[in-house]
């Protein structure tokens, strides 16, 4: 055998034995189906567990710890153990209502969410999902004792790993989820630290009660991706963005009248990350006294934003149209879709 | 001399609206109250019917917001408490003959399986009796927590107790009616 | 905890009755004790038994039991019912008349007073678009829908002023941004 042919012999041998190598370690395609039984576990599984929850913002973040009794397909209650604010109080949902209980303020706060139903907005979303992220499958590990799969959602576009869940492998509830800034920070994380499943879970758990006041808690918008509708419900001219990041489309929309003034309101989303748009054409600034805000200039218009968790509020007015975009996203990001909104 | 007399008021519009839709919208609830804890169908209606009069003269008196059936029961439990010392026995058990148990066309019961439903049928008897036997004070307790589903605050309120009165009479009826429907499914076979 | 619970704790338990830490305590034992999980099941059965008896005999509101009960209050009413000299005297007396004006008064000056003052300037809090945001957010999978703290208990003003606006007619699928 001369030397070229054995050199080029050799030469496939080392790349067939990096090429192994390289297949053991690599992730695997993680079944999109699986993803799909997580989102539905809640509707055919019953359970009581108890929940760590995080969000990590910029310089503060905010954690709570619940007991949750879930009994399928729509009976949830939520019990606040931490923190101290909360402790005691609970939230009861039975479908599309939703009872606040606050032992401390001695009420009851019942809301109605139509979003919570709107299965059709749902189904688009986990559509763009599928197709803005890959789902890797990562070694399997144990959550509450429970064995679970790990699935990583790795962004096509920035190759980031946006979001990654711990999903049981029995029951397909997600035990656990870490979702991830740009930079690869942690921005939440959902943890159960223990879980039963049972069906005996007594309706008492469930139950709102009677010595309390209650009283009617903001409604949020009737949800619609009629957008020719929507937009004309709002009466008045309004502005799309002309940019959005990679994947992201819009999914849902609703109007509100707040305080009497018309809000038109569209939600974006790549099937993971969201940001709204809120607009008005009756001259009403965004109050954020309650917040720290920073101001900056978009366009030579000028604008303000306020963080809240993982989450900045950027807003600013043009004539007698104002506008505040809500999300996810960096503000870097949010600042470039507000000036494609910007004529 | 005779007591003077309360001015008269005659019913507006809202009071008489208050009483209809109490009757409409908790009627049965309260009769269905009144039955389980007289276990006699007579004593039952007149209870009802006693405690509406109540509620209509006393309407002004519930706090919108809260729970009417709460209010509502407390109300039969005062009464009911007042005939027993009245009558200072116990009331006669009757068979009812009218108002006989509709056939359940809404929500399955609690069974799942045609087996589940047929030993809860069979053991519908020994469940009866053992009700019975309990304590006026232990059937009040167990009707409220087991079926009303109250929570222990607002059996006590109902009932006019402690909470702890509540919890230590709920652990006797249970653990009684435990051995009581043993005993009488035992028996019956 | 070694030892084993008893028919008390679960009673407790089934009934939500128990303080949180219990609750846990409860929870993390049973997980574990065959035994102990037993005996919570014949709790729980019993509970559902006497639930399905309820069901079962459960009855209707007697037949004339509404009629009776306003039969009732009639001859009640026509017993209490005063004469016809009573009833005019008694609405002229002052004490209805006089608190009538002056209520008129005041109701009259607040109302030029309000016109005085122009229309406040128009503004939206924030905590509304951020909860609108997360509202609709909860059709995005594996969605939590905003904040750890849930506004609805961590705010004393649960700002009860907005009305969601009917879009009339059917929806349709979106082609993309509008």
């Amino acid at each position: 055998m001369d030397l070229r042919k054995r050199g080029f012999l050799a030469c496939a041998g080392a790349f067939c034995a990096l090429a192994l190598t390289l297949g053991a370690t690599a992730p695997k395609p993680a079944s999109i189906a699986l993803l799909r039984d997580a989102m539905e576990a809640p509707a055919h599984v019953s359970y009581i567990g108890e929940v760590q929850t995080m969000r990590i913002g910029k310089k503060q973040s905010e954690a709570a710890v619940y007991r949750v009794y879930h009994r399928a397909p729509n009976l949830t209650r939520r019990w606040y153990l931490a923190p101290q604010d909360l402790y005691g109080d609970s939230i009861v949902s039975r479908g599309k209502t939703t009872y606040s209980v606050d032992i401390k303020r001695k009420r009851i706060v019942v809301t109605k969410d139509d979003a919570s139903d709107d299965q059709v907005t749902e189904d688009d979303n986990f559509g763009l999902l599928a197709s803005n992220y890959r789902a890797l499958a990562e070694p399997s590990a144990s959550i509450a004792g429970r064995r679970t799969d790990v699935i990583a959602l790795v962004n096509k576009y920035t190759g980031q790993t946006t979001m990654r869940v711990w999903i049981d492998e029995a029951t397909k509830l997600l035990l656990q989820k870490e979702q991830f800034a740009p930079d690869g920070s942690l921005v939440t994380e959902m943890r159960y630290s223990a879980i039963h499943f049972t069906n005996s879970i007594p309706n008492q758990f469930f139950a709102i009660p009677s010595h309390l006041q209650s009283v009617k808690g903001p409604d949020p918008g009737e949800p619609s991706q009629d957008y020719t509708r929507i937009v004309k419900a709002a009466g008045f001219q309004a502005r799309s963005p002309k940019y959005l990041p990679d994947g992201f489309f819009a999914v849902a929309g609703d109007v509100m009248d707040v305080h009497g003034i018309r809000t038109l309101h569209l939600l974006y989303s790549d099937g993971i990350r969201t940001v709204s748009l809120f607009e008005n054409a009756r001259g009403a600034a965004v109050d954020l006294s309650a917040y720290k805000a920073t101001k900056i200039t978009i366009e030579h218009h000028d604008a303000e934003y306020v963080v809240d968790g993982p989450t900045t509020l950027l807003t600013w007015s043009e004539q007698h149209l104002h506008f505040a975009l809500v999300g996810e996203l960096d503000r870097a990001e949010l600042q470039r879709i507000a000036i494609s909104v910007v004529p | 001399m005779a007591a003077p007399r309360k001015p008269f008021e005659p019913p507006t519009q809202e009071q008489r609206a208050f009483l209809e839709q109490a009757i409409e919208q908790y009627g049965k609830a309260i009769y269905n109250f009144a039955l389980r804890l007289t276990h006699n169908e007579a004593d039952a209606r007149d209870l009802t019917q006693e405690a509406f009069i109540r509620v209509y003269r006393a309407w002004r008196s519930f706090v919108p917001g809260t729970s009417f059936l709460s209010w509502a029961y407390r109300i039969v439990t005062n009464l009911y408490r007042d005939e027993l010392r009245r009558r200072k026995g116990r009331y006669q058990e009757e068979i009812p003959e009218d108002n006989a148990p509709q056939a359940f066309g809404g929500q399955r019961p609690l069974a799942v399986t045609p087996i589940d439903e047929y030993v809860d049928r069979q053991l519908s008897e020994p469940i009866s009796k053992a009700l019975q036997a309990l304590s006026v004070d232990q059937r009040q307790v167990v009707i409220l927590a087991d079926l009303e589903e109250y929570s222990y605050q607002e059996i006590a309120d109902i009932v006019g107790c402690s909470i702890g009165t509540v919890r230590s009479r709920l652990h006797r009826a249970r653990s009684q009616l435990r051995n009581l429907i043993q005993h009488y499914s035992a028996t019956s076979t | 905890m070694n030892e084993h619970l008893n028919h008390d704790d679960f009673i407790d338990y089934l009934h939500g009755e128990c303080a949180p830490g219990r609750d846990a305590t409860i929870l993390a034992h049973l997980n574990g004790c065959e035994a102990c999980t037993t005996a919570y099941d014949e709790e729980a059965r019993l509970g559902e038994l006497l639930r399905a008896h309820a069901k079962r005999t459960e009855r209707e509101l007697p037949y004339g039991m509404s009629a009776s009960i306003w039969e009732r209050i009639e001859r009640e009413q026509t017993a209490q019912r005063p004469g016809w000299a009573s009833a005019l005297a008694a609405f002229l007396r002052p004490a209805i008349a006089v608190p009538a004006a002056a209520a008129l008064v005041v109701a009259a000056y607040f109302g030029v007073t309000a016109l005085q003052h122009g229309p406040a300037r128009p503004s939206i809090e924030a905590a509304f678009y951020l909860n609108d945001h997360a509202a609709l957010t909860r059709t995005v999978p594996f969605s939590e829908g905003g904040s750890v703290v849930p506004s609805t208990l961590a705010s004393d003003n649960v700002g009860t002023d907005q009305q969601a606006i009917a879009l009339t007619g059917s929806t349709s699928e979106s082609n993309g941004s509008p």
